[in-house]
């Protein structure tokens, strides 16, 4: 019998309070985030030869555990930057399908489809202004829902940049903790096998955080501090990292911005995250829905105009000025950036006497053969000018071409088989050049009259309206391959699909990552039950050490006392 | 067997998701039942919605060409019975002529009819001027008269005596028909030609009709007798013309008749289709939401039941 028994009932004693304190620990944080449980190691304490073998003495506390598996952290990792990645698609997929707003009847379908529907109505009555009317309404519908939809793409794009840079302050307030829990982490652990486990589990928490925003490699080194990367560049290195910062973006027509590391030209292209997200729809997903939307205001404008500029309305005009202007009031017309090309060929020009109703009609001749001096913009002028008394047409400064008719005179135009009447926009039906500034010519707003029903100048010719209304089934668009509603239904489609695509991505990569978080759950996560049994288990033996200590030391008192 | 460990917060987890996929699912059910329709957006059906888009536009380019016949119909029912009222008017005039060309009657008497004549002439070169809605309906393109003389598709010149001595066809557009789409990418003229009814066609007339009566006036006033058995066979051919341009308009009026009847049963099918694409089959909707329904009550209470549990409760 020695007094070593009494060493061991309290080393047991201690043993079981640390066992119930850390229960008590994982039991007071089961609802705190990114907690890791704790489990204490217990080990045999030194063991002693004695005359008759080895013998224990009692039980030691080795230290305490984080339940942790380091592939499931890294897993928690990438699958939250993929699921925030496909989650902000997603949202810019279901906002791209609110601005089209097709499916509940609202969209552009049925304006186009009604715009065609009004150019019969003024096929059957061609003499009326009336209908010319309710074509223009339909077309400035038309052309208003273009540019709006295109404002509300261009509002998405700019909404996400102010995302993206406000963003970049969460990020750099993260890459500031993480460089200091690195430092705390460093010099606690520094020299020990202890492990911090509460600064471990809050820069897991700020990990993860960071990975929320763009994809992230983690390495440990050996003085437990983490080195943070993306996109091939260091973020952080132990106590230090590298801020972001914005740089304007030269190439593009609105005003956005790159993600930089601060004060240099290093452009991060992130590929997942949420800003990764971000850039995939800002700069390709949504730019492709408005880059077919500009194709389909330009086929809009460009072959309405080449029908419209050579018809005859019921009236001709006094004076007029073109839509489009030339870069170069010299250049040959073929070279002087119009968005349609001029070609060698001809028109006409018909100069109506007011006052008797006569018409004359001169042909001017637009001279683009590529052979000896072809036709500028100021050569036109003068051919035009020079053709009748009435007409004096003038070369602004502009780029624009003026004609101003004599009193008394009106001109009209036909036979363009030059297309420069269609390419200068004179005459035109719709101006602009894109989804950003389609309009119908105000010329014709202002005046129905002139709306070119005919080709002759004959009330009752409405050959104009029906060949404009018969672009219907032309397949202008998409390379001669779609008329202008498949198109924009075929476009709908897409956006469907993507929509669609984007929707089972973020379903997925949100089971993914409830599939990982629930595997770091079942590893690290607390249970309660298992902690009320560990309590009892605890109880049981701190119980137990008591019962031996009192055996103990009532064996003492006889020993001590019973023997004196 | 290795068993999963489960902590406590994975329960949560797991019912939490649970709940929110039966809740989803019951949500879109609901938006379907609500608008009645399969596809909401693009995404719901991104084939579907083409068709639906395609159907829908269609449809109302259908109701278009329904409406450019009927607005067709109305010319050429006033076309055809002007046309009859030609004819009718020609009738007339030739039974006169085989009246008064037998010699009981005597040159007076042919005298004075020849001023019945004029006047049905002059009824003529009006019908020949017939307008619908306002607008002349053998003036080809030139459909409205201008303030300046000779601007109406017939213009008159008389004498002195207030005889019609001369009927001058406008020629500008009074030839040119004008057409109308009926149906994609068909064009149908909806007129009749100015000079069909009254000038030589090859089929009729070997000189304009208003000739031929003027000459026929003339003979009568002038008690031309011999010449009156020609100038009969020459309105016979007139009649004849103005026949068969009735017939070209009865069967015009007819095959729109039957354009009409092919579009509204197209229109039937298209709607039909449309319909099929992306109206809901509300019997087979309801069991689908009743049974989410159920579900959802089912994850609810399973969840709750499942959260009372701990081992806590019996310490």
């Amino acid at each position: 019998m020695s007094i070593a028994g009494l060493d061991i009932g309290t080393k047991a004693l201690q043993a079981s309070l640390v066992g119930l304190e850390v229960t008590g620990q994982n039991i007071s944080n089961v609802n705190t985030e990114n907690y890791t449980r704790q489990r204490v190691r217990f080990a045999t304490d030194l063991v002693i030869q004695r005359p008759w073998g080895p013998m224990g003495t009692g039980v030691t506390v080795q230290g305490i555990e984080r339940i942790k598996d380091e592939f499931i952290e890294r897993e928690i990792r990438n699958q939250t930057s993929a699921f925030k990645r496909s989650e902000t698609l997603f949202n810019a997929y279901e906002q791209l399908q609110s601005i089209y707003n097709e499916g509940e009847g609202f969209g552009l379908n049925e304006r186009i489809g009604e715009f065609f529907n009004s150019l019969h109505d003024l096929a059957s009555f061609p003499e009326d202004v009336g209908m010319r009317t309710a074509v223009l309404g339909e077309a400035s519908t038309l052309a208003n829902q273009i540019t709006f939809i295109n404002d509300e793409i261009d509002q998405m794009r700019l909404d996400l940049d102010v995302e993206l840079r406000t963003m970049i302050g969460e990020v750099n307030n993260l890459l500031e903790q993480i460089a200091q829990y690195n430092i705390d982490i460093a010099s606690i652990e520094a020299g020990t096998n202890a492990v911090s486990s509460d600064l471990r589990d809050k820069r897991d928490g700020a990990l993860k955080e960071l990975a929320e925003f763009m994809e992230i490699t983690v390495t440990e080194m050996n003085t437990g501090a983490v080195n943070v990367s993306t996109n091939g560049r260091q973020l952080v290195f132990a106590g230090e990292y590298n801020e972001l910062g914005t740089k304007l973006k030269t190439d593009d027509e609105l005003v956005l911005y790159n993600v930089v590391i601060k004060g240099t030209a290093d452009v991060l292209n992130f590929q997942s995250g949420a800003m990764g997200g971000i850039l995939q729809a800002r700069d390709t997903d949504i730019v492709s829905y408005r880059d077919n939307l500009d194709a389909l205001a330009a086929g809009l404008i460009q072959e309405f105009n080449k029908i419209h500029s050579d018809g005859r309305g019921l009236e001709g005009y006094s004076t007029l000025t073109s839509a489009n202007a030339v870069n170069d009031n010299a250049a040959d017309l073929d070279n002087a950036d119009l968005d349609i090309i001029p070609q060698d060929g001809s028109f006409d020009i018909i100069v109506i006497d007011e006052a008797t109703g006569a018409e004359s009609t001169y042909t001017i001749t637009v001279d683009l053969d590529g052979a000896g001096a072809d036709d500028s913009l100021t050569d036109l002028a003068a051919s035009i000018t020079a053709a009748a008394g009435e007409v004096t047409a003038t070369a602004n400064a502009d780029g624009t071409l003026t004609i101003t008719m004599a009193s008394g005179y009106t001109i009209q135009f036909a036979n363009d088989s030059s297309e420069v009447l269609a390419a200068l926009g004179i005459n035109s039906f719709f101006t602009g050049s894109d989804a950003s500034d389609i309009a119908v010519n105000s010329d014709i707003i202002d005046n129905p009259s002139l709306v070119a029903a005919a080709q002759s100048g004959n009330p009752g010719d409405n050959s104009n309206a029906l060949a404009m209304a018969q672009l219907r089934y032309s397949f202008v668009m998409n390379n001669g391959s779609q008329t202008f509603e498949s198109f924009y239904q075929s476009e709908i489609s897409r956006l469907g699909s993507e929509a669609k695509q984007a929707d089972i991505e973020a379903q997925a990569d949100n089971a993914f990552l409830e599939q990982v978080v629930l595997r770091r759950e079942s590893v690290s996560g607390v249970n309660l039950d298992e902690e009320a049994t560990n309590m009892m288990r605890y109880q049981a033996s701190l119980q137990a050490a008591a019962k031996f200590i009192n055996v103990m030391d009532d064996m003492l008192n006889v020993l001590v006392n019973g023997l004196i | 067997m290795t068993h999963l460990r489960v902590s406590t917060n994975y329960t949560y987890i797991r019912s939490l998701r649970d709940i929110k996929t039966s809740q989803d699912n019951y949500l879109a059910l609901q938006e379907k039942l609500v608008t009645g329709q399969e596809i909401n957006k693009p995404k719901d059906d991104p084939v579907g919605i083409q068709q639906v888009l395609n159907y829908t536009n269609r449809i109302g380019a259908n109701e278009q060409y329904q409406r450019n016949i009927d607005y067709s119909q109305g010319l050429l029912q006033v076309t055809s019975s002007t046309l009859q009222s030609i004819e009718d008017l020609l009738m007339d005039i030739k039974q006169i002529a085989q009246d008064y060309k037998t010699s009981v009657v005597t040159s007076a008497e042919r005298a004075s009819v020849a001023t019945t004549v004029e006047s049905l002439l002059e009824e003529l070169v009006q019908l020949a001027n017939t307008k619908y809605a306002g607008k002349f309906i053998f003036g080809g393109t030139n459909t409205l008269s201008g303030t300046a003389p000779g601007s109406s598709p017939f213009n008159i010149t008389e004498d002195a005596d207030g005889y019609i001595t001369a009927v001058t066809r406008n020629a500008r557009g009074i030839d040119d028909l004008i057409y109308r789409e009926v149906r994609e990418g068909h064009l149908k003229a909806v007129n009749l030609s100015g000079s069909a009814a009254f000038m030589p066609n090859g089929e009729g007339l070997s000189g304009d009709i208003f000739q031929v009566v003027m000459d026929l006036r003339d003979n009568l006033r002038q008690n031309n007798i011999a010449a009156l058995e020609t100038d009969i066979n020459l309105i016979q051919d007139g009649i004849d013309q103005v026949l068969q341009q009735d017939v070209k308009v009865g069967v015009r009026q007819n095959s729109f008749e039957i354009i009409r009847d092919q579009l509204t049963n197209e229109n039937i099918n298209n709607k039909d289709i449309r319909s099929k694409i992306n109206d809901i089959d509300y019997a087979a909707l309801m069991i689908e939401f009743n049974t989410a329904q159920t579900l959802l009550q089912t994850t609810l209470q399973s969840a709750a039941q499942l959260m009372q549990l701990s081992l806590v409760n019996f310490l």
